[in-house]
């Protein structure tokens, strides 16, 4: 009983650790679906300008059975000091097989373009 | 911004976030930290109780560590070892290993707890019956990978409560292995519905799901670790007794 008491304080401990810091900030950003889960056969490829992609229906939240998904956000770093770097990444899961963040300015040009997710071979600069 | 994602499961909700590079190098050392020390915890016990399988000859231990070798493979690859480190670029791994260490730990619970369809009738054929749903599920998840991980949700809960009722109606029986077996079990069932049930998790940034589903795996074999070790030192202490005390002017034997 000893070492299932030391054992749960520990992982109490390891739950605590994180909860005490805040800085990141959530985009509030709209989910649009391109659509469900088709089949194994069919590679999905990225959309070649999702800023011009029409007919794309907004939903609250994806399918658990997969699918192709476009998230839109707006965010401004202006505030910001000029050397700050950003870094996004998703909440919640790990589990993406292709994913594939593109930011615009406020002229719609792309500034950039990064992808990643299980099954891509894109080198992943954090572990 | 735009990001597209696509994929054939998803887990949980993925919602992007941004961060200061700073911060999240910091914050993503203790997430990383957990994954690899429960992964270590699972290769431990998982060789541990493979070389006591193989020993004694016995399904217990073998189940157990086959369960662990299921999410030490789920967990390497949801939580992207396999990926990062091992360049293994198949989502098939973050999926379906855990539909094979559902159909592990019911057998597990049959065999630690010793139903057999003579003596036990009803547990047995519930047993057999959940089996048997998740040997479909696997057939199932084969033809429909996107359905892979949904099916593993159904067959965690699946799991999960047989343990439960079992640990219960052996308990009062009287049957020393179940009392502690329901210790192990009554905390994995609440962390693990907790974990099945989950979409998201609000202000935690670098703490994920899989995170969640890693942790309460990895309590649920420590604690196990217990339970198997006190039948292991009852059967010496039978053996023992049956040495040192033969009743009734029975010859001496041994176990």
């Amino acid at each position: 009983m000893q070492v299932i008491k030391f054992i749960s304080i520990f992982f109490i401990f390891c739950l605590l650790a994180p909860i005490a810091q805040a800085s990141p900030e959530s985009l509030n950003g709209k989910c649009y679906e391109v659509h469900t889960y088709i089949s194994i056969n069919k590679k999905d490829a990225f959309l070649s300008n999702p800023l011009q992609a029409q007919n794309l229906q907004s939903v609250d939240t994806v399918s658990k059975t997969g699918g192709h998904y476009v998230y839109r956000a707006n965010f401004d770093v202006s505030k910001a000091e000029k050397s700050t770097e950003f870094v996004i990444d998703f909440k919640n899961t790990s589990t993406i097989a292709q994913f594939r963040h593109r930011i615009y300015n406020s002229k719609n040009q792309l500034i950039a373009d990064t992808q990643g997710g299980i099954e891509n071979a894109t080198l992943n600069p954090f572990f | 911004m735009i990001t597209e994602i696509i994929s054939p499961n998803y887990l949980a909700i993925p919602e992007p976030y941004i961060d200061d590079r700073m911060h999240y190098q910091q914050s993503i050392k203790f997430s990383n930290t957990l994954t690899l020390m429960c992964l270590g915890i699972f290769l431990g016990l998982g060789i541990y109780y493979a070389t006591l399988a193989s020993l004694r000859n016995s399904l217990a231990e073998g189940m157990c560590a086959c369960f662990i070798l299921g999410n030490f493979l789920l967990n390497s690859a949801t939580l992207l070892v396999l990926a990062d480190v091992y360049a293994v670029h198949s989502i098939y791994w973050a999926t379906m290993p855990i539909l094979f260490s559902n159909v592990a730990y019911v057998v597990f619970v049959m065999a630690l707890l010793e139903i057999k369809v003579e003596t036990k009738k009803r547990l047995y054929w519930a047993g057999i019956t959940i089996f048997s749903a998740m040997c479909t599920f696997i057939d199932f998840a084969v033809v429909f990978p996107n359905w892979a991980l949904e099916l593993s949700r159904y067959g965690v809960g699946m799991f999960l409560s047989f343990g439960l009722v079992a640990a219960i109606t052996e308990s009062i029986r009287r049957n020393p292995t179940a009392t502690r077996y329901l210790v192990a079990i009554s905390l994995f069932f609440i962390l693990g519905l907790v974990t099945i049930g989950l979409s998201k998790i609000d202000n935690q940034y670098t703490f994920y799901i899989e995170h969640m589903g890693l942790v309460s795996v990895a309590i649920e074999v420590v604690l196990l670790a217990l339970v198997l070790s006190f039948q292991f030192s009852q059967l010496v202490r039978d053996k023992e007794s049956a040495l040192y005390q033969p009743v009734n002017g029975s010859s001496v034997f041994s176990v």
